[in-house]
């Protein structure tokens, strides 16, 4: 069974990209992928995160001013 | 081997960081795709790219919140963004007597289009603007002032900070246009009293042409100069409010933003502290050197801390095209003749129509090129 995942999406590519670099400098392990069409039809592109760090994740992005939505994704 | 000395870094940086040419080589053969747009591997490089390319440029101009630098195709397309966007019906506009045509035409059009007025401060014989007088040209209407923040012909630095303490007690958008100045001196937006500042990406910022950028504080709203596709709220047909997409529609030169980013590397890790000094040591031997001649009138500040890299000068009883012909003709020496799109900056120093010989100098000038240009310059007085 995979498993579950969050993944964040973003009003543009500005936000996901500004999402990126801070998750990487804070050691978090994330990837950017296309988004599922119905979680959102903004950004294309996404980030996904482990479940167990989406606090951290939340916290960081919301200190960074960087616009998002986190979604559970994979089940 | 052929001297050759280029002496118009104020019309672009010819020299650029060798880590500009690999950037741009490795985007054009490895990535190449457009950012913004699709989530496949090269697409999010891309993507990459753009992004930070816009933080470095926050960096390096001290702003807090990257989203408010927007990048343009050059720093007029920057400055036509703002004064456009600002300007409505009747609005009243304030500049200095020494701005570029890419402030002065785009205000021309407005005043076309919308009836817009413009009222210009004066500058002193050495292109300075007295803040006094930026203060005693507002009237209640005023809704944009508009200051280069340093001359393209004289190379002099004007009081921004002055002026935008004047804009701000006025609660008049100021915008700087920062051409000859980004990259070359420290510049700090979370400091200075300004809403909008232009910059160009190949002059002072050493990236290829083809890039430039406009800074927007926030509450700041502009009408956008193109709408278009972004790659964001892609289900509405009304272009996106947020920023930087607001004002960047289509694709943008990728390959130049690479270019650009690496040239920031370079200048983050030179620090534009060593490059600003860099470039004043060699100007205060062209300017010493100028000043010696007794053929040669030089215009502008008498100190070199007071302009940037940038000689107007002429030859007494020379035509400044021949002169400047004989100067690459037989010495290899680059330096640019005319009015250098900035007629209202030639009428204030009295060298209007005919116009000056430029040399302009930048981080890779070295002292023996201002040298073999001095001593140019004096055979050709003397021929």
């Amino acid at each position: 069974m995979p498993e579950e995942r969050c993944i964040v999406t973003f009003p543009s590519t500005h936000f996901a990209l500004r999402a990126e670099r801070a998750a990487k400098e804070a050691g978090i392990p994330i990837r950017m992928v296309p988004v599922p069409r119905r979680l959102s039809a903004d950004c294309n592109i996404g980030m996904e995160a482990p479940l167990e760090q989406e606090d951290q994740l939340r916290e960081l992005l919301a200190a960074k001013n960087v616009e998002c939505d986190f979604r559970t994704w994979g089940e | 081997m052929t001297v050759e000395v280029y002496l118009d870094t104020a019309a672009t940086s010819r020299q650029k960081p060798e880590c500009v040419h690999e950037a741009m080589t490795c985007f054009m053969r490895e990535v190449g795709a457009s950012p913004g747009r699709s989530a496949h591997g090269p697409g999010i490089r891309a993507s990459r790219v753009v992004a930070d390319a816009r933080e470095k440029v926050a960096d390096v101009l001290c702003v807090s919140d990257s989203s408010r630098v927007v990048f343009t195709l050059n720093c007029t397309e920057a400055l036509n963004l703002a004064i456009k966007g600002v300007l409505r019906q009747g609005d009243h506009v304030v500049v200095t007597g020494v701005e570029h045509n890419s402030v002065m035409r785009p205000l021309s059009a407005m005043a076309d289009l919308l009836d817009v007025a413009v009222t210009r401060a004066r500058a002193d014989a050495s292109g300075v603007t007295d803040p006094d007088d930026i203060r005693k040209c507002i009237r209640s209407d005023t809704a944009l002032i508009v200051m280069t923040h340093a001359s393209n012909v004289t190379g002099a630095i004007q009081p921004v900070e002055d002026c935008g303490r004047i804009a701000r007690e006025h609660g008049v958008p100021f915008l700087v246009d920062a051409a000859q100045t980004a990259g070359c001196i420290p510049i700090d937006l979370a400091r200075l009293p300004v809403d909008m500042m232009a910059f160009s990406g190949h002059k002072g910022l050493m990236g290829p042409q083809g890039v430039g950028g406009l800074y927007v504080r926030e509450g700041i709203d502009l009408t956008p100069l193109t709408h278009g596709g972004t790659g964001s709220v892609s289900a509405g047909e009304v272009q996106p409010e947020m920023l930087p997409d607001r004002y960047e529609s289509g694709t943008p030169n990728t390959p130049g933003l690479a270019g650009l980013s690496a040239a920031l590397d370079f200048i983050t890790s030179t620090t534009v502290e060593k490059i600003g000094s860099s470039i004043r040591r060699v100007s205060e031997i062209v300017l010493e050197g100028l000043e010696a001649m007794d053929r040669v009138v030089v215009y502008g500040p008498r100190d070199a801390g007071r302009r940037v890299g940038i000689f107007s000068f002429t030859i007494v009883e020379r035509d400044a095209a021949e002169a400047a012909a004989e100067l690459e003709g037989r010495f290899g020496v680059m330096t640019r003749v005319g009015l250098h799109c900035a007629p209202a900056a030639h009428r204030s120093i009295g060298t209007f129509p005919e116009g000056t010989i430029r040399a302009s100098i930048g981080y890779y000038t070295t002292e023996e090129e201002a040298e073999h240009f001095l001593r140019s310059l004096e055979e050709i007085c003397h021929a």
